[in-house]
C-alpha cells in the first residue's frame, strides 16, 4: 500500500454494519488521506452505499472503528458528524424537490448560524456551478437530472466540509454531464476538499482518483492506486469489462 | 429510517395514496427515476382531465343537497329562503377555517412521520374541555385561555411523540393508525371519567351580526374564523420562512437527506407533533364556543379531518385549508336542505370521504395518477 505521507482524514478498521438483523458489511477497512480522491468500486449490492451510511451514522453499526480527524464517529448522530466537517451526498440525485435551489442550499447550511458565512458558501457554490447561480428561485424538482446532481453536490458544500462522500454522482447522466460531474469533482478536490467517491463508472472514477478500493459482498477485495487497479487484470475483467464505460 | 428513504424512492411514485407526498406543490418529491423524465409543464393532459373530473365531482356534491331539498320541498326560492341560504353558507365558510386549522395538524404529522393520527379528533376534544374547565372553574375567557392551553398542548404533543409515536415511526402505516386509535379511545375514557358523558357548552358571544339585510352570523363564528385564519396563516409562514419550518418541510420531503443536512430529525418529530397538538387544541377551543361537546365528539372531528385531507390531496398545506372550506360549506348546505339535516351533517363527511376514495383513491386535488 502506498503511503502518501499525509495524515488520514478518515479511517475505517474492520467495520461491520447492516440493516436491522441483516449484516451487510464484514470487517471493511479503508482510509482516506488529506486532499485525496479515493474511489470505492464494486458490483451492485456490494455494500458501497452501506459503507457511506454507516460512516454517517445512518444505520446499525455492528463493530469496528470509524475515526474521522481523531473523532470516533461510532454512535454519533448525522448532524454531529456533519458538524465535524464530513458531508455526504447520497445516491440518486436526492434534492428537496419542492424547494427552490436557494432553499436547498440553505438546508445544506442548516447548522451554520452566521448569515455572512452562508452567503460566502453560496457564492462559492454558484461559482463552481454557474447554472445553479442562474436560477436560484427554480423549484429543484423541475430541473434536469444533471442540474439536480450539481445541486446535491452544492448542498453538500454549504457547510464548507473538509471531506465529502459522493455516492454515484454520475448515475444515469448523459455522457456530457458525466464529464461535467467528474470535472467538478476534481475541481472541488483542487479547492482542498478530500473526496471519497462511489461509482459504477469504475474506469472514469479510477482515472481521477489517487487510490481506490474494490468491495465485493460487503468485504474488501482489492485496493491500490487508481493506476494499479486500472492495470490489474482481475479488476479489469470484472469491473472495467473490456473498456466499456459505466455499468 | 432507511425504510423511509426507500419508501420515498422513485419506484414508490406510482402508487401513492392521498396521504403521501407531504407539502407537495407540483413536482415529484424525489428526483425522477433514471432515464425517465417527468413532464415539466405544470399541467399535463391527464391533469387537465382530472381537473374536469374534480369540477364535475364538486358540482355533483354541492348539487345533491339542492336536489334532495327540492324533492322534499325544503328549497324555496323566495327572498327569505335565499337569506337563510346565504346565512348558512356563510357560517359554513366561517366554520371551514376552524376545520382547516386542525386538519393541517393531521397533515403535518402524516407528512413528517407517515403516521395517520386517529386520535386527532380527541386532541380537538381535549382542547374543548381544557377551554371549558378554564372557563367554568377559573373564569378565564375562552380566547384568553389559549395563552396557556396552547403551551399545554405543545408539551402534550411532545410527550405523545416521545412515549408513543417514536416507537411507530418507520413502521407500516397500520401500526401507527392502531396505536393512535388506542390513544384516542383512552382519551375518551379519561374524559368520561373526569367530565362524564354530559354535553357541555360555553356561552360566548352568541349575538348575531347583521352582514346584509337578510344574512346574519353569530359573533362567536366570526371570532373563531378570525382566530383560526390568523393561526393558520401564522403556521404557514412558520413553515415557509423560519429555519425550523424549513427543517420540518425538508424532513417531510426526505428524512434521510434532512439528517445529512444536519437536521436533528428526532427534535423535528417532537416539534411537529407539538405544533399539530396545539392546532388541534386551538381548534377545540374555537368549536367549544360554538357547539356543545362531550367526550365522544372527537370522533366526528377525526372523520372531518380525514375527509379534508383526502379532499385537499397529498396532505399539502393549502390543500388542507381549501378542503376545510369545501367540507364545511357542504355540511351547511346539507343541514339547511335535507330534512333532519343536522343529523345528516356527519353523513356529509362520510359520504364525501367514501365518494372521493371510490372515484380517485389518490385524493381529489393535485395527485397525478397513471
Ligand atoms: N434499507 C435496506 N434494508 C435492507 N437491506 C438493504 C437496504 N439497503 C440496501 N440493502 C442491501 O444491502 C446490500 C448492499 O447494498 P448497497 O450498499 O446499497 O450496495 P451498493 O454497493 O450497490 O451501493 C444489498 O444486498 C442491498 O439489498
Ligand atoms: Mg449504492
Amino acid at each position: 500500500m502506498p503511503d502518501s505521507g499525509r495524515a488520514p482524514v478518515l479511517s475505517l478498521s474492520e467495520v461491520s454494519a447492516g440493516y436491522g438483523p441483516i449484516q451487510i458489511l464484514h470487517e471493511v477497512s479503508l482510509h482516506i488521506d488529506e486532499g485525496e480522491i479515493v474511489a470505492v468500486i464494486g458490483p451492485n449490492g456490494a455494500g458501497k452505499s452501506t459503507t457511506f451510511k454507516v460512516i454517517m451514522g445512518l444505520i446499525n453499526h455492528l463493530g469496528g472503528d470509524v475515526v474521522y480527524l481523531g473523532h470516533n464517529l461510532v454512535g454519533l448522530r448525522p448532524d454531529r458528524i456533519l458538524g465535524l466537517g464530513l458531508a455526504y451526498v447520497p445516491q440518486g440525485r436526492v434534492v428537496f424537490g419542492q424547494m427552490t435551489v436557494r432553499e436547498n442550499l440553505e438546508m445544506g447550511a442548516y447548522l451554520e448560524r452566521d448569515k455572512s458565512r452562508i452567503k460566502e458558501a453560496m457564492d462559492y457554490v454558484f461559482t463552481l456551478f454557474p447554472r445553479l447561480g442562474e436560477r436560484p428561485s427554480q423549484v429543484a424538482g423541475s430541473m434536469s437530472g444533471g442540474e439536480q446532481q450539481m445541486l446535491a453536490m452544492g448542498r453538500g458544500l454549504m457547510m464548507r466540509p473538509k471531506m465529502m462522500m459522493l455516492d454515484e454522482p454520475s448515475l444515469g447522466l448523459s455522457p456530457r454531464l458525466v464529464d461535467e460531474v467528474f470535472d467538478k469533482t476534481v475541481a472541488m478536490a483542487r479547492g482542498g476538499l478530500t473526496v471519497m467517491l462511489v461509482e459504477q463508472n469504475a474506469a472514469r472514477a479510477l482515472e481521477i482518483s489517487d487510490r481506490g478500493y474494490v468491495l465485493e459482498l460487503g468485504r474488501n477485495r482489492y485496493q491500490g492506486t487508481g493506476g494499479e487497479l486500472l492495470d490489474n487484470p482481475d479488476v479489469r475483467a470484472m469491473y472495467l469489462g473490456g473498456g466499456v464505460r459505466g455499468a | 429510517m432507511d425504510d423511509r428513504a426507500e419508501m420515498l424512492g422513485p419506484e414508490k411514485a406510482g402508487r401513492e395514496t392521498a396521504f403521501s407526498r407531504p407539502f407537495a406543490d407540483t413536482a415529484p418529491a424525489v428526483a425522477p427515476a433514471v432515464g425517465r423524465r417527468r413532464g415539466r409543464g405544470w399541467m399535463e393532459r391527464s391533469e387537465v382531465r382530472s381537473l374536469y373530473l374534480l369540477a364535475a365531482f364538486l358540482v355533483a356534491a354541492y348539487a345533491l343537497p339542492f336536489v334532495i331539498g327540492i324533492r322534499y320541498g325544503t328549497v324555496r326560492w323566495d327572498a327569505e329562503w335565499l337569506g337563510y341560504l346565504g346565512t348558512v353558507v356563510l357560517s359554513g365558510f366561517l366554520q371551514g377555517g376552524v376545520y382547516a386549522m386542525f386538519a393541517v395538524g393531521l397533515t403535518m404529522i402524516f407528512g413528517v412521520m407517515r403516521i395517520i393520527n386517529a386520535a386527532h379528533g380527541e386532541w380537538v376534544m381535549m382542547g374543548a374541555y381544557l377551554t371549558w374547565a378554564a372557563f367554568f372553574y377559573l373564569g378565564v375567557d375562552p380566547l384568553l385561555s389559549l395563552v396557556f392551553t396552547l403551551p399545554i398542548a405543545f408539551v402534550f404533543g411532545m410527550v405523545v411523540q416521545k412515549l408513543l409515536l417514536n416507537a411507530v415511526v418507520g413502521q407500516p402505516e397500520l401500526t401507527g393508525l392502531l396505536v393512535t386509535f388506542g390513544l384516542g379511545l383512552t382519551m375518551i375514557y379519561v374524559a368520561e371519567l373526569i367530565f362524564t358523558t354530559d354535553f357541555r357548552t360555553i356561552p360566548y358571544a352568541p349575538h348575531s351580526v347583521q352582514i346584509t339585510d337578510s344574512i346574519a352570523v353569530s359573533q362567536n363564528k366570526l371570532i373563531s374564523f378570525t382566530m383560526a385564519l390568523a393561526i393558520s396563516v401564522g403556521v404557514y409562514f412558520l413553515l415557509k420562512l423560519t429555519r425550523i419550518g424549513k427543517a420540518i418541510r425538508a424532513t417531510a420531503l426526505n428524512a434521510e437527506v434532512a439528517m445529512v443536512c444536519g437536521v436533528n430529525v428526532g427534535l423535528i418529530y417532537l416539534i411537529t407533533t407539538g405544533i399539530a397538538a396545539s392546532l388541534a387544541v386551538a381548534g377545540g377551543a374555537l368549536v367549544s364556543i360554538q357547539f356543545g361537546f362531550n367526550p365522544e365528539t372527537g370522533i366526528i372531528y377525526t372523520l372531518q379531518a380525514f375527509t379534508i385531507i383526502i379532499l385537499g390531496g397529498r396532505g399539502h398545506y393549502l390543500g388542507a385549508l381549501i378542503g376545510g372550506f369545501m367540507l364545511a360549506v357542504l355540511e351547511s348546505l346539507v343541514s339547511l336542505m335535507i330534512p333532519n339535516g343536522t343529523a345528516m351533517v356527519e353523513l356529509a363527511a362520510y359520504g364525501l370521504l367514501i365518494a372521493v376514495l371510490l372515484i380517485r383513491p389518490g385524493g381529489l386535488m393535485g395527485v397525478k395518477e397513471g
